[in-house]
């Protein structure tokens, strides 16, 4: 266990040091550059303040809603990041998005501002995680000073191989790469790569992100085909509902989510292939020539990075999803019995328990009906009751895959975090009491949403 | 000094439709969204619901989401203006796309802000008129297409039990009468129209002590094979459990299944108070416990309409089909231009 | 100031004094050329003032830099960005065809402009040549396609080393005629080395070396 815990723990500084190094380094040499080097003490100062904020969840008592505010926050200045990046990437293919913010970049204070702030932004939730994840690793280890000291020793390395960077990429030749977008797409990229904090297992935020674009996409086409009144008939399979789950399937859903992510470096890579030429006193000889080899030259390096973004994305969201698009795991229904107008469920009994984070389903039986439940402890740690079917589809009910219920009928994947919100394709959450031996369900509250099975009701009823 | 205001007032206004029309303004609109959207996903964990029933309902989501159509709009007409003149085909190249997805936000706006729709159930004979109609609809049939002789392992496949798609005739006093089915949905005057669900209802007539207490079709359940339901009559204090029973069982080496009969079908009834069964019996005819009779009639099938009226659904239509005509016009278009400044 | 200064300028050899402390100053836009017997440093001179090779000491400042302290890397870029050449030798690459050739050296320049090196090729009369490999081409035509090579980057200093060695008297007077006219159109520096009294007779100004020294130093009147 303590080798584990020291490999994690310098694992964690090393990523989190060379993510520091490498941006103020691509920083430091784009600012040499412009003669405005100073203002790199803004970002130290930035990252200074991040370290000295995360440290302050070593001494608190952390609870899983702090926990859940620091992962959000990470995701949140990711997508910030890549807004930011996106935006600047257009402007700087010719939109004027910035003409406001030019009129006042001038000033130094506004500048140094505007670095601390993203700096504290970018690397706050980063390293609190980072730190929280250490205090948990210090708890497994016997002598939790290892476990420090190995977070120590992985900054120092990640220390050494930037000064090694340093010396062996000139800051013209790095700067020659990047300008702002470049230098922020840069940043999103390690973000995304690099931004997780739950150890080497969890260390990009890749599949969160495929998670939230997937079931944006799931969204929009379910709302478009809602709008045309498609109708998912209980017994005509050929509807068109399943040409619809073709669409959000994981493989298709994939490619879409996928282009949708790189819409902003696509078009900027094109940009630069397909941009006229700015004009130049020159009109023909060496001299345009020189003028025009320069021009081209900029841009085809300053695509690079963008390039780059793209291929390692591409190639990370397939060899991720292809994990994910491993078995889903359906868990067999236990029979559950209902004793004077509640079926109650032990909530560990020896061949189960529902606190152990995976999938249990049970089925009641009524009237010659079988009714499935599924109930599942979400990883805040509360429990979530649902029926085993949704309003939308017919009941043939959900599997567990990694941290989301998926639908057998349409494949849509629904994260487990948000269960208990009706509607749509969201499992119908059933209202429950539970103590620490059972959980106890009304048979009228089983019935009365079992009539919403199939039926999209609650989104009229919301109307 | 009125020519003045004028032309300060259309200075102005120029100067607003000038930044409007301007590419910044647009993608300044659809970055908003972008970031709105990724905000409610992270931290709400459920931002599509969101935005929809704010778009239904919320000026605070209507108003910025009209000036991104607008912004949209006048960006298309502006960057059109050019290719109007020139060239017709770089215009269908490059701004088909656009205008369609223009459409379908369009449409998708139209549609949440102002659809109603409603679920009517209703057997033969009924008269259908959905809130907001002014006409009033009888249904003259409802055919559920299923076959008349039915085996119960036919339910296991796809489709196996109809013989063609069921459907509502409807009809209007005066008018022809009009089929609805399940897909695509049918337009009767500004409302559209389709098969949700449906049926069978049988004929149950109860008598009591001999008297005749009641008789109607009652809408169950029942479809195919293996399916059931169950019905009350009140004030009596018994449930009725229904559900299909073979006409015999047929056999073909180790295969066996029930062949049923949809036309006049057997049904098992199960008549149960509170826990316990009370009677039961195997019949198309009639049951007797107790001093109640029950008969049988022949079943009509009942049918679950959804009715519709929604102004976005052509916008809706019309868009997707731009969209999917201008994706590959405008994939040849940058091809085009690539290859041509290679040149 | 003048545009290409030599002071002092020495160049050896083991024990071969190839140039014995050399000063010239020339102007810019002159016609400058270098006879004398073989062996006098004409061409180690020429190869000095083009950056193929460094002096032994001395100081050489070309358009108010100093190359003689160069590095090699540095004279390479001098040598592209300043200088064209024209050796007796024409050295066209075979397999490419002459406006490919032109082409090259504009590739290495910046970039390649196909347009650009067929126009330059028509200015020294091979519009009708541009497709022909260098083996189809006669050897005044060859030289015609160095000589759009070598000036397709518009250098500042045109270095020819006896250019018109190998050709017939016929042939030499057309080539010098189109570097007169190219000359007079684009007012480069030429230093131009020949053994040829006909070609030294051809500019504004004759240098005679022997053996590594100048000798005699002739501005050439011109009516």
């Amino acid at each position: 266990m303590s080798s584990f815990v020291v490999y994690e723990a310098f694992f964690a500084g090393l990523k989190e040091g060379l993510k520091a190094g490498i941006i103020w380094y691509v920083l430091a040499s784009l600012l040499h550059v412009k003669g405005m080097l100073r203002l790199q003490r803004a970002f130290i100062a930035g990252t200074l303040f991040s370290v000295i904020a995360a440290a302050s969840f070593l001494f608190l008592n952390v609870t899983p809603e702090i926990r859940e505010y620091i992962a959000n926050s990470g995701e949140m200045s990711f997508a910030l990041l890549l807004v930011a990046s996106a935006a600047a990437l257009l402007n700087s293919s010719g939109l004027r998005l910035f003409s406001l913010l030019d009129r006042v970049s001038g000033k130094a204070f506004l500048r140094n501002s505007a670095i601390f702030a993203a700096s504290a932004i970018f690397f706050v939730p980063d390293i609190s995680g980072t730190f929280i994840f250490i205090k948990d690793l210090s708890l497994l280890n016997e002598r939790a000073y290892q476990t420090y000291a190995s977070l120590a020793a992985g900054v120092s390395v990640s220390v050494l191989l930037i000064s090694a960077m340093s010396r062996l990429l000139s800051r013209g030749l790095v700067s020659s790469f990047f300008e702002l977008p470049q230098l922020l797409l840069f940043a999103s990229m390690m973000k995304l790569t690099a931004g997780g904090t739950g150890g080497i297992s969890e260390i990009s935020l890749i599949p969160a992100v495929q998670r939230g674009l997937m079931k944006l996409s799931h969204d929009i086409i379910h709302q478009t085909f809602v709008m045309l009144m498609v109708p998912d008939h209980p017994l005509l399979k050929t509807t068109t509902w399943n040409f619809i789950g073709f669409f959000f399937g994981p493989n298709i859903a994939s490619w879409e989510t996928l282009l949708l992510f790189l819409l902003c470096p696509l078009m900027f890579i094109y940009y630069s292939l397909a941009s006229p030429l700015p004009e130049t006193a020159a009109a023909a000889g060496a001299e345009r020539r020189r003028f025009v080899q320069s021009v081209l030259s900029d841009r085809r390096r300053k695509a690079v990075p963008v390039l780059l973004f793209v291929l390692l994305i591409s190639a990370s969201w397939f060899s991720q999803s292809g994990e994910k698009i491993s078995a889903v795991k359906v868990p067999k229904a236990k029979p559950v019995v209902e004793d004077r107008g509640m079926v109650l469920i032990p909530v560990t009994d020896p061949t189960m328990d529902l606190k152990d984070g995976s999938l249990h389903k049970f089925v009641l039986s009524r009237s010659d009906k079988e009714i499935r439940i599924m109930v599942i402890m979400k990883p805040d740690g509360r429990i979530s009751v649902c029926l085993d079917a949704c309003e939308i589809c017919p009941p043939d009910g959900y599997g567990l895959r990694e941290d989301h219920v998926v639908c057998l009928y349409c494949n849509t994947p629904i994260p487990v975090v948000s269960l208990g919100e009706p509607g749509g394709c969201n499992p119908i959450p059933l209202a429950f009491a539970a103590d620490d031996r059972f959980i106890r369900i009304a048979v009228d509250e089983i019935m009365k949403k079992r009539e919403l099975i199939n039926s999209s009701r609650s989104a009229e009823a919301a109307r | 000094m009125s020519a003045f205001m004028e032309s300060r007032v259309w200075k102005f206004m120029k100067r607003i439709l000038s930044l409007l029309s301007s590419p910044e303004a647009l993608f300044w609109s659809i970055g908003s969204w972008v970031t709105y959207y990724t905000f409610m996903m992270i931290w709400d964990k459920e931002s599509f619901a969101h935005f929809v029933n704010g778009l239904a309902d919320r000026t605070i989501m209507q108003v910025p989401y009209l000036l991104f159509l607008l912004t949209g709009y006048l960006n298309l007409f502006r960057s059109s203006k050019k290719c109007l003149k020139t060239n017709i085909w770089k215009l269908a190249g490059t701004k088909l796309l656009p205008f369609g997805i223009l459409l379908v936000f369009t449409g998708a706006f139209i549609s949440i802000s102002s659809r109603q729709f409603q679920w009517i159930n209703a057997m033969p004979g009924d008269e259908i008129r959905p809130r907001w109609a002014q006409e009033q609809y009888r249904v003259e049939s409802v055919d559920a297409g299923v076959r008349d002789r039915l085996l119960d392992i036919d339910s296991e496949g796809e489709s196996g039990i109809f013989k063609y798609e069921p459907k509502v005739t409807i009809s209007q006093s005066g008018q022809a009468a009009r089929s609805i089915g399940a897909f695509p949905p049918s337009r009767v005057g500004n409302t559209f129209y389709h098969v949700l669900n449906f049926g069978m209802a049988p004929s149950f007539a109860i008598s009591e002590g001999g008297v005749l207490k009641g008789r109607e079709y009652v809408p169950l359940r029942l479809l195919m094979p293996g399916s059931n339901d169950s019905f009350e009559i009140q004030p009596l204090p018994y449930k009725f459990l229904v559900s299909f029973e073979p006409d015999r069982t047929i056999q073909k080496g180790s295969v066996k299944a029930g062949e049923y009969n949809m036309k006049d079908p057997l049904l098992r009834i199960r008549v149960l108070e509170g826990q316990d069964v009370v009677a039961e019996e195997v019949t198309r005819e009639s049951m007797s416990f107790r001093n109640i009779r029950l008969d049988v009639g022949k079943p009509v099938y009942w049918v679950q309409l959804e009715a519709v009226k929604d102004r976005g659904v052509y916008l809706i239509v019309s868009g997707l089909l731009f969209t999917c005509l201008g994706l590959p016009l405008y994939v040849i278009s940058i091809c085009m231009n690539l290859l041509r400044r290679q040149d | 100031m003048p545009f290409i200064e030599l002071k002092n300028v020495i160049k050896e050899y083991r024990n071969t004094h190839a140039l014995r402390g050399i000063d010239i100053s020339i102007e810019k836009g002159q016609w400058l050329n270098l006879v004398g017997p073989s062996g006098s440093g004409k061409s180690t001179l020429l190869n000095i003032i083009g950056c193929l090779d460094s002096p032994t000491s001395g100081g050489i400042v070309i358009d108010g830099a100093d190359i003689s302290s160069f590095s090699e890397d540095e004279m390479a870029v001098f040598r592209r960005e300043k200088t064209g050449f024209i050796f007796q030798q024409s050295h066209l690459i075979p397999y490419l065809s002459a406006v490919e050739n032109v082409m090259l050296s504009q590739y290495f320049h910046s970039m390649a402009d196909e347009k650009e090196a067929m126009e330059a090729l028509t200015r020294v009369g091979l519009g009708h040549r541009l497709h022909h490999r260098p083996s189809q081409l006669s050897g005044g035509e060859q030289q015609r396609v160095c000589i759009a090579r070598a000036l397709i980057n518009s250098p500042q200093i045109l270095l020819a080393d006896e250019p018109t060695g190998n050709l017939d008297r016929e042939n030499t007077k057309n080539i010098l005629e189109l570097v007169k006219r190219l000359h007079e159109e684009e007012h480069f520096t030429i230093i131009l080395v020949t053994h040829d009294p006909f070609v030294a007779q051809w500019g504004q100004r004759v240098l005679t070396m022997e053996d590594g020294r100048i000798k005699c130093d002739e501005f050439l009147c011109r009516l």
